[in-house]
């Protein structure tokens, strides 16, 4: 009996030292819903209403459904002057809902302006701003008007508010988008990334230069520079959120500027991911996402801004950019576009 | 915890009652290890330009401090059959390199029931051995975080005689070797089957020879970022051959020679991951060691390990990382004694 019971006893005390478990780490993991193939690299994207404009590089413009995955338009070019026109290689996108637009820029040349309507026809309209525009963002207004800001290579920030414009000629009836007012404020910087709240800030990023605020009073009126902040690196892309503006700069990783030190230079500026090469940075909440171009992506939790953590680098292929659509995440890549859900 | 525990197994042995006597040893080791982080030859060369490998330290080997102690008690013995308990606890320090400090603990249960013939469930814990810095890909391209793995390693073995002076050990075992934060990529599951054969020479000693087949399962594989992408998981077959001399000797007590092979067989087959893939291993060493007691309390054991890894790969660059030669010595001085409190 007692050898029964010294038995038992060291039987239970080996259960108890037995197995161990691993250790967990603090990373999230990231899983792959969706890939719209787009044949072409994948290059920028803008989702309006659950249908996905993506910029497909020599694939054109392309319209897929995000919810069924369908391809529902492709675009390789377009009709002007009664010549057909092919696309070279589109490198950027966006979509304005309201004025039933889409604007298009292929690398290093003007935004040009496409009508899409509810006709789901892809017409061409004109040109804007100039050659060398990087990047651009815009805002409808009443009226039929949008306010533009391009990051322009050569000059500087430029801006402009547009109106339609119909004129008949011999009963046809040609319909431009002219600038009702604009400008451009030059730059010692080379201009490659631009983004605006559409409330009061534009920021743009500057190459070698850093990265440089300008306010305004509203949308439509010229934007003034009110800081410049010198970067390491080639600071090539700007991200403006609620708690301040997120920079990525190249070979040096990526930068956050809290509100409080963009309006008065107080703080401290925060670098992270200084082993990266970061080419473009999106923002959700707590989650940060950098584009590491052939590396993937890598996940930051800015749960605490100033001390922003690493949560994990994921191979997703070649990432240009990123942008979030409802909970997910949706990747330009040289695959396709690609959607995912980050696993916090 | 497991620290606890093991301490825990200490202070049960000396308070378990029976009325057997308690056999105590204390030891402590002096050692020198030419490779403490296995570098291979390419990285010893390069080391000077790429400092950060060294993980803080200032050379490539260390000297070696450390102690042990090991309790041994029989809770119960009646005709042949015994029931006892043993536990062991070292703790190692690595005088040149700060990052390799290190303690180690088992836990033995045996049940004996006639000469040759027992049933034994073992656990060893290793705690935290340190292995080298390397690059924590799932974060980072390029900083290095120091490498450490913890092992928790339980085998359950019966041992039966044969004929006369000859028998065999039979074992399955579950090792788990469990990296610690960042690098839990590398986490394996190891199923291993281990098969001993003994034989006592008469005017001679001992010579044994086992096998272990063991099946490494990289438990973490694709449930994290970007490096657990990369299939660890692996199967080995090992042999060990020690022949240990404790007769006919006029000096020493004991003169010992072993041989210990692992060759490992990588599951990878991914193109993208030219680490693993298709890579195989020999891990050889060869140890040597002569022991002298003193009055029968004190023993004294010089020894000698020699360490080579030859590894085969279709990438020249793979096979220039992974091979390592290593060399120690040791001198272990051990005090016994019982503690019989009847």
């Amino acid at each position: 009996m007692i050898i029964i019971k010294r038995v038992s006893f060291i039987s239970i005390f080996l259960f108890f030292i037995g197995c161990m478990q691993p250790n967990e780490e603090s990373l999230w993991t990231v899983s792959e819903e969706m890939i719209f193939s787009t044949r072409g690299f994948c290059r920028d994207v803008s989702v309006n209403d659950n249908f996905a404009y993506v910029a497909a590089g020599q694939s054109g413009v392309q319209i897929w459904d995000l919810n069924s995955g369908e391809l529902v338009h492709e675009f390789l070019g377009y009709s002007q002057d009664g010549s057909y026109l092919e696309f070279d290689d589109i490198a950027l996108v966006k979509r304005d809902a309201i004025n039933e637009l889409i604007f298009v820029t292929e690398s290093n040349k003007k935004v040009k302006i496409f009508h899409f309507g509810s006709d789901s026809q892809f017409t061409y309209r004109n040109e804007i701003m100039s050659d060398k525009t990087k990047d651009f963002i815009s805002f409808d207004l009443s009226g039929d008007r949008f306010v533009m800001f391009v990051a322009d290579n050569d000059d500087g920030l430029k801006w402009g508010t547009y109106r339609s414009d119909t004129t008949n000629v011999f009963n046809l009836e040609i319909i431009n988008w002219m600038p009702s007012s604009g400008g451009e404020v030059l730059t010692d910087g080379k201009p490659l990334g631009v983004d605006s709240d559409g409330v009061s800030r534009v920021a743009m990023a500057v190459d070698q230069l850093g990265v440089e605020f300008y306010d305004f009073d509203t949308l439509g009126t010229e934007p003034t520079l009110s800081s410049r902040y010198d970067l390491e690196g080639n600071a090539e892309q700007v991200e403006l959120t609620d708690i301040g503006a997120f920079v990525s700069c190249d070979d040096f990783g990526a930068y956050f500027l809290s509100n409080n030190y963009i309006n008065s230079g107080q703080g401290s500026i925060i670098h992270f991911a200084q082993d990266l090469t970061v080419d473009h940075i999106s923002v959700q909440n707590n989650i940060v996402v950098l584009s590491i171009g052939s590396k993937g992506i890598a996940l930051y939790d800015i749960s605490d801004p100033q001390n922003p953590e690493q949560r994990g680098i994921f191979d997703v292929g070649y990432v240009y950019r990123s942008q979030f659509w409802n909970n997910k995440l949706l990747l330009c890549t040289r695959s396709g576009l690609k959607a995912l859900t980050i696993n916090l | 915890m497991y620290r606890y525990l093991i301490f825990n197994t200490f202070i049960l042995l000396c308070a378990v009652k029976a009325s057997t006597p308690v056999n105590l040893n204390v030891s402590y080791h002096s050692g020198y290890d030419s490779n403490v982080m296995r570098f291979s030859g390419k990285e010893i060369k390069n080391a000077a330009a790429n400092n950060a490998i060294m993980g803080g330290a200032s050379t490539f080997d260390s000297y070696i401090n450390k102690i042990s102690a090991r309790i041994e008690k029989s809770i119960f013995e009646k005709n042949n059959n015994e029931l006892s308990i043993s536990s062991f606890f070292s703790i190692s320090n690595y005088m040149h390199n700060s990052n390799k400090h290190y303690w180690s603990g088992n836990f033995i249960a045996t049940y004996k029931w006639g000469s040759y013939r027992n049933i034994r469930y073992s656990a060893r814990h290793l705690n935290s051995y340190y292995l080298r810095d390397y690059i924590d890909r799932d974060v980072s391209t390029n900083s290095l975080s120091s490498c450490y793995f913890t092992d928790r390693d339980q085998i359950m073995s019966l041992t039966m005689p044969l004929r006369k002076r000859l028998w065999y050990s039979i074992g399955v075992g579950y090792l788990q070797r469990y990296y610690d934060i960042p690098f839990t990529e590398f986490d394996l599951d190891i199923y291993y089957v281990r098969i001993k054969l003994n034989k006592r020479i008469k005017r001679f000693g001992t010579v044994t020879l086992q096998i272990e087949r063991g099946n490494a399962n990289n438990v973490s594989y694709n449930k994290t970022a970007v490096s657990s992408g990369f299939n660890r998981s692996y199967k080995n077959l090992e042999w060990y051959l020690p022949i240990k001399i404790d007769r006919s000797l006029s000096y020493f007590d004991q003169v010992g020679l072993s041989f210990r092979q692992e060759t490992r067989l990588y599951e990878a087959e991914a193109l993208d991951d030219a680490l693993h893939a298709g890579r195989n291993h020999k891990d050889l060493k060869i140890d040597i060691w002569f022991s002298k007691k003193f009055k029968d309390r004190f023993e004294v054991t010089i020894s000698s390990r020699f360490r080579k890894r030859d590894t085969e790969s279709s990438y020249g660059w793979v096979r220039d990382l992974k091979n390592f030669n290593q060399m120690q010595l040791w001198c272990k001085i051990k005090w016994a004694f019982t503690y019989d409190n009847y």
